[in-house]
């Protein structure tokens, strides 16, 4: 239909409302393709890596050497091998973990180069190699021994590399893991065994028993509880939370604007719509007409949106992978993600075109040729003003907020959205900041913490003593693991606060901030607990709850803790120091120190300031459409009295002034309900994504970040206002002559 | 008798109070006449013209177009007739802006089963020249012309004028008067002018007077002058 060539010249005319709108579905298309398919293959590749290469259900330590390993595997129907590893000094900063290659559980996956072949050959963790400058075919000394590195790789075990499994930060920096032949890790020097367990049967239990009667069980960590393996997941989870909220939040933000233009262009082109019907045009044919324009900017939009999706789904995988040592298996463009996102925009936007239509179809010709129902209903808000103490400027400005709610709830959704979304970096940045200020560098105050291989006795030159063991209890109907820590009742070393920032002493039982969310745990309550180790059940009451953000762990006097566990006086596994002190490596199952951890900190926090960095430039982007849209609606619904002010002899700057300003206070309402609207939602999303980590992530947003983010909204806010002046300069004083306006003039006169 | 109106009453509601803009109108016209209906602001003027083009209807009374009752069809048919039946023209022309004037004219064809060749309607209208341009770069007289032509182009039984000429200057408002009895002539159609100026009833066979939305005077013009001659 001819009628339809207007749309292109209609969309042309207004084209920065139009382009605007059709980013905006830009936008929500590609986060939603690029997200579903990238998280989704990332999720599945993790799946098939760990069911190809055998990832282990639980890792246990034991004081003698198994030897009856087959007799075991038949016995309790599970796959168990016998592992090694040894902890090399790659420089003074770094440790390089290398493990034994295996054959049966947590089987190696090359990313790069070739499998091991011969002796004095080695495959690394990528992150540590590009840590360290070293490619493949490079070689390194290791004692006496040459090492070629013939290529790099991941264990499904290692897929986060973190000394501990208990850690939470990474620093390829500082810790590394590689995997050297089975002659080969002899000869390096002493090394510490552990075992790997997978289960064809739900038999642990029986299995953990068995092991504590015949064997002293010193470490058992269930796959749930390595941070290791268990870390990804929350984290992938966030990555599907993000693919699937926020580009509906997108999307329905585009839809209230495009609603808004829609009703404004219709609006406008009542006359015509009038004059079509009168030609003799019907509805279904003028609905059509308008339907094109939501149409138009859907398959563009999604269009462009979802190929450009699609395109980035490749780098974000390569950079998850690469981020958590995952093998890229595969890229699997999920059709379902595809075609959703292309309909998505149909979806939400055609209902309410068909709405915003309808509507002004549903006036008769008559109205629609007079240009609607004339309002004679003033707004209640409008009605309760009273601003007869204001000075003009004051009160235009005022009324002109009120008039059009629908365009005020756009002005202050759009701008919520925004600061929400810069926001969203800035808190994320203050609550990781918060959880591991308030869970590490405040609490532990040694420097280095070794940990033995077996319970050691007698007293101490210098340092703390500290003992610990998992248990298990059973919180909300179900057996959970938790580790308890027995501390010397004046340690010094470890810092423990209250919610109210109150010292905790160790003369007392302690949990974790974390663990009490997790299980609503409260102070006063009991826990009955049982030693995976040894099986010894003993019950603890609750007497505080310390400001401590990972981890499910309670602290108790470390004498009681022997007590209970049947474990000889004074005993103890750990020894926190300030100094570095001179332990045989062959006595020790881990060492790390405090510096590490805040490294380890700082170099996570260099991919955030990335993220945050991009989350702003996408804010930035979108409240500067919001925002010069809705000021652009401003300049049309206004036109004539632009015209006006300018026929009156108001300046420029005046006009700007009147017409231009008219929403700061709507911006600041929009940033002020973003504070509390963030905070809320980040706490739903970091309980989300923690609920099967043993941390939680308190949402923390600094004052001064607030600041950053409220001149940055108002940057945009200025920034669109700067665009618009052209608008109200090209304002013609003839615009107060153009046929409606004599229309009114004339039925004045008559 | 082509338009046949027996007592007709409409009414409007404003806010609390109802407001009666045609009191018991009784009416004819005849196939091919010239129709003028005089009257002042508010006597009932354009709602007349509404309800015979299809776009309003009345409370009471009939409306026999063409021996059709109008009072008796549906949304639906009404939108047909409109679409067979009726070429409006506007006092502020009402043309798209985004259209140029061939496309303007091309909205009507558009819909119409048979309508006249476009070129042909915009030479007859004097507008081939400008056939190209948008609204906004053409005159008040320039953009009626256009507006005419889209009325004619689907060959209509009835041409609906409201003030054809209000916004016009007075030589170009009998340029354009002048036209439309050309076209009137040319393409055989029965004609309903509403005005306030009482010079243009000279250009009718029938001159119908509303006031206070009652028929005050129905007489027919013996004495019909061309367009050229009309003055005011």
């Amino acid at each position: 239909m001819v009628i339809n060539k207007k749309v292109k010249r209609t969309m042309l005319e207004h084209k920065s409302q139009y382009i605007g709108s059709i980013i905006l579905i830009i936008i929500g298309c590609m986060l939603y393709s690029c997200f579903n398919i990238a998280m989704v293959d990332a999720q599945d590749n993790l799946q098939k890596f760990r069911t190809d290469h055998n990832l282990e259900d639980a890792s246990f330590i034991v004081q003698n050497p198994i030897l009856n390993l087959q007799e075991l595997e038949t016995k309790f129907d599970l796959t168990l091998e016998e592992r090694k590893s040894t902890d090399f000094n790659y420089d003074s900063e770094s440790v390089l973990r290398l493990l034994q290659s295996t054959n049966k559980l947590d089987k190696y996956a090359v990313i790069k180069g070739r499998r091991l072949q011969n002796n004095d050959e080695i495959l690394i963790d990528p992150g540590f190699a590009k840590a360290h400058s070293l490619s493949v075919n490079d070689t390194f000394k290791i004692n006496k021994s040459t090492f070629e590195i013939v290529g790099f790789m991941t264990t499904p075990d290692y897929v986060y590399p973190l000394k501990s499994e208990n850690d939470v930060l990474k620093n390829p920096k500082a810790f590394g893991v590689a995997v050297v032949g089975k002659e080969d890790i002899g000869k390096i020097g002493p090394t510490l065994t552990y075992y790997s367990v997978k289960y064809n049967q739900p038999n642990s239990d029986e299995f953990i028993k068995n092991l504590s009667n015949e064997n002293i069980l010193i470490q058992w960590v269930n796959k749930k509880d390595n941070n290791r393996i268990s870390f990804v997941d929350g984290d992938l989870k966030g990555g599907v939370a993000v693919g699937k909220d926020l580009p509906i939040a997108i999307l329905l933000l585009s839809c209230i604007l495009i609603s808004v233009i829609l009703t404004r262009l219709i609006k406008g082109e009542y006359q015509e719509i009038g004059t079509l019907y009168a030609l003799g045009y019907t509805k279904k044919e003028i609905m059509g007409h308008y339907f094109r324009y939501s149409l138009i900017m859907s398959v563009v939009g999604s269009a462009i949106g979802t190929i450009s999706g699609g395109l980035l789904v490749k780098p974000l995988l390569s950079m998850v992978t690469s981020f958590y040592n995952l093998p890229l298996l595969a890229i699997n463009y999920d059709v379902k993600y595809i075609i959703f996102s292309f309909l998505l925009p149909f979806v939400f936007l055609l209902p309410v075109t068909y709405i915003v239509i309808n509507r002004a179809l549903k006036l008769s010709p008559v109205q629609l040729m007079r240009g609607g129902v004339q309002k004679t209903k003033v707004n209640f808000i409008e009605k309760s003003l009273k601003l007869d103490r204001f000075k003009f400027n004051t009160k235009f400005k005022i009324r002109e907020m009120v008039r059009s709610l629908p365009r005020t709830m756009l002005m202050i959704f759009g701008v919520t959205f925004a600061s929400m979304l810069l926001l969203l970096g800035f808190a994320t940045k203050d609550s990781m900041d918060y959880m591991v200020k308030s869970s590490y560098i405040d609490i532990y105050q040694y420097n280095y913490q070794y940990t033995f291989n077996a319970l050691q006795s007698g007293t101490l030159i210098s340092g703390e003593k500290r003992s610990l063991s998992t248990f298990t209890a059973n919180l909300n109907q179900k057996d959970e693991n938790l580790v308890i820590f027995g501390v010397e009742k004046d340690s010094k070393l470890i810092n423990l606060v209250d919610s109210s920032d109150n010292h905790l002493s160790f003369d007392q039982v302690i949990i974790t901030k974390s663990m009490s969310d997790k299980y609503g745990l409260k102070e006063g309550d009991s826990v009955q607990v049982k030693n995976k180790l040894n099986s010894k059940n003993f019950t603890l009451r609750i007497d505080k709850i310390a400001k401590a953000y990972t981890g499910d762990v309670i602290y108790m006097p470390l004498n009681d803790f022997n007590q209970l566990n049947g474990y000889p006086e004074n005993s103890y596994l750990q020894i926190d120091s300030k100094d570095q002190m001179n332990i045989p490596a062959d006595k020790l199952l881990s060492e790390s120190n405090r510096q590490d951890m805040i490294d380890g900190y700082n170099a996570l926090l260099m991919p955030m300031k990335y993220m945050i960095g991009g989350i702003a430039a996408m804010a930035f982007i979108i409240g500067l459409i919001v925002i010069y849209v809705v000021t652009s609606l401003v300049i049309e619904e206004n036109k004539a009295n632009i015209s006006m002010f300018k026929i009156l002899g108001y300046s420029n700057k005046e006009v700007f002034s009147l017409i231009l300003s008219s929403n700061t206070l709507l911006v600041i309402i929009g940033f002020t309900i973003s504070v509390p609207l963030i905070l809320v939602t980040l706490k739903s999303f970091f309980d989300a994504m923690t609920k099967d980590m043993n941390i939680t992530i308190p949402t923390q947003l600094n004052n001064i970040n607030i600041l950053v983010g409220f001149v940055i909204i108002m940057i945009t806010y200025e920034l669109s206002k700067a665009l618009n002046r052209k608008k109200v300069l090209n304002v013609s004083m003839a615009d107060c002559n153009a046929p409606a306006c004599q229309d009114t003039i004339l039925k004045i006169l008559r | 008798m082509l338009i046949e109106i027996k007592n007709m009453d409409k009414s409007f509601i404003t806010g609390k109070e109802s407001f009666k803009a045609l009191k018991n109108v009784s009416l004819s016209i005849g196939k091919g006449e010239i129709g003028v209906i005089l009257g002042p602001s508010g006597s009932g003027k354009s709602t007349l013209l509404n309800i015979i083009g299809g776009i309003d209807r009345s409370d009471k009374g009939s409306v026999v177009i063409d021996d059709v009752d109008l009072t008796q069809l549906s949304d639906h048919q009404l939108t047909q007739y409109r679409r067979n039946y009726i070429g409006f023209i506007f006092q502020f022309y009402n043309l798209i802006p985004n259209l140029t004037a061939y496309e303007n004219v091309e909205v009507a064809a558009n819909i119409s089963k048979d309508p006249l060749d476009i070129d042909d309607v915009l030479h007859a209208v004097d507008m081939s020249e400008f056939k190209h341009r948008f609204p906004r770069e053409l005159s008040g007289g320039q953009q009626q012309r256009i507006s005419i032509a889209r009325a004619i182009v689907k060959k209509p039984k009835f041409l609906l004028c409201d003030e054809p000429t209000g916004a016009l200057d007075y030589h170009t408002s009998i340029e354009i008067l002048k036209l439309m009895t050309e076209i009137i002539k040319k393409f055989d159609t029965t004609v309903l002018i509403i005005t306030h100026n009482t010079a243009i009833s000279a250009i009718a066979n029938r001159i119908i007077t509303l006031r206070s939305g009652e028929v005050a005077e129905n007489i027919i013009n013996d004495h019909i002058l061309p367009a050229e001659k009309v003055v005011w």
